[in-house]
């Protein structure tokens, strides 16, 4: 009488084989799916010569830049070279010049790095010039701020300090520690 | 005159002046605010203060203000000099305004001077750094204070020329 269980068990030994088989192909033929890291390092495009201008929701210009490059990625931060960039402020802005620049993902902000020069832009202003080794640009916050040295020459004047702030208008900037300046006063 | 402006040009102190301060601001056109432990130092002049405001109205020139509790100036006497432009110069105030180019101090607010052992107070006080002169003024309604101590008398010569006792 044992005969039926043996007829039964091929058929199912068969069709385990069958999706057995199935699975395996289907893993085979899936698309191996790029790993992570590789997908964020390599940009998904790249614009070359390019005139940035970033506005803020009620249609103002917020930035202007020319680059020579920027390189998009998927998971939309960007990486920048040859950046010049112009804050726009109510009133004025400032102009920063820097090789570097980058754009974390999701981010209103961009660092700047090294060199990067800032130039105070309005009329008013004394040529004001200041250097660090980054800095953020800030969109969102329209603030310009760094935690590295900086160092400032202005007519007759040179100042050197740790850290600095700064608005989008070229109206104000604090120097933030250990304050050092010179004055040239001449006759 | 001529001659008396040159002397006087020449005498200002115009050397580099070093400001040191825990942090600073930099306002639209060019006026720069310093806060905390802020001192100015010059070849010979010295401020100190709380909060210092320094412009630069033209080229070359500038103006400080310096608040303080209280503001501090310390003019060093000038070396190998004799009288009083050996003697060190001190002063205090609430406030102190310095103009580079004209070279005056103006103390403002419990001023008080001292050059040795003379003293000056009073609520305002001008000293024309360049000719270490103190032009002192009460300011509204409150006089001026100044102790001059006598010069140590000089001992008697044999001839006999000496002072009278």
């Amino acid at each position: 009488m044992a005969r039926p269980r043996i007829t039964l068990t091929l058929p199912a030994l068969g069709l385990l084989g069958l999706i057995a088989g199935w699975i395996v192909f289907e893993d085979l033929g899936a698309p191996v799916p790029e790993p992570m890291t590789d997908a964020v390092e390599r940009p998904r495009y790249r614009l070359e010569g390019a005139h940035w201008r970033r506005y803020d929701a009620h249609g103002a210009p917020v930035l202007e830049a020319t680059v020579e490059s920027i390189d998009y990625f998927d998971d939309t931060s960007m990486e920048l070279t040859g950046i010049e960039l112009m804050t726009r402020g109510n009133t004025g802005g400032w102009q920063l010049r820097a090789p570097l620049g980058s754009v974390p993902a999701s981010a209103s902000r961009m660092l700047l790095h090294p060199q990067v020069e800032i130039t105070g832009a309005p009329a008013k202003q004394p040529a004001l010039r200041i250097q660090t080794d980054s800095l953020w640009a800030d969109w969102q916050a329209r603030t310009l701020s760094t935690t590295d040295p900086v160092s400032a020459t202005a007519p007759d004047r040179t100042i050197e300090a740790v850290g600095l702030q700064a608005d989008w208008d070229a109206r104000r900037l604090r120097f933030l520690h250990a304050i050092k300046a010179h004055h040239a006063p001449h006759r | 005159a001529e001659e008396t402006r040159a002397t006087l040009e020449s005498l200002r102190p115009t050397g580099p002046v070093t400001l040191t301060a825990d942090s600073a601001e930099w306002i639209e056109g060019g006026e720069m605010q310093y806060l905390g432990n802020v001192t100015l130092r010059s070849d010979t002049l010295t401020l100190r203060g709380d909060r210092m405001t320094v412009t630069q109205p033209d080229e070359g020139q500038f103006q400080a203000q310096v608040v303080g509790s209280p503001a501090q100036l310390d003019h060093a006497g000038t070396p190998g000099a004799q009288g009083a432009a050996a003697q060190a110069v001190s002063a205090r105030a609430t406030r102190i305004d310095y103009d580079s180019r004209a070279g005056v101090v103006r103390l403002s607010g419990n001023a008080r001077l001292q050059r040795g052992s003379d003293e000056v107070s009073g609520e305002q006080i001008e000293y024309i750094v360049s000719e270490r002169r103190v032009r002192a003024a009460g300011g509204t309604g409150s006089q001026v204070r100044i102790v001059i101590q006598p010069q140590a008398r000089s001992p008697r010569t044999d001839t006999g020329t000496g002072p009278a006792p």
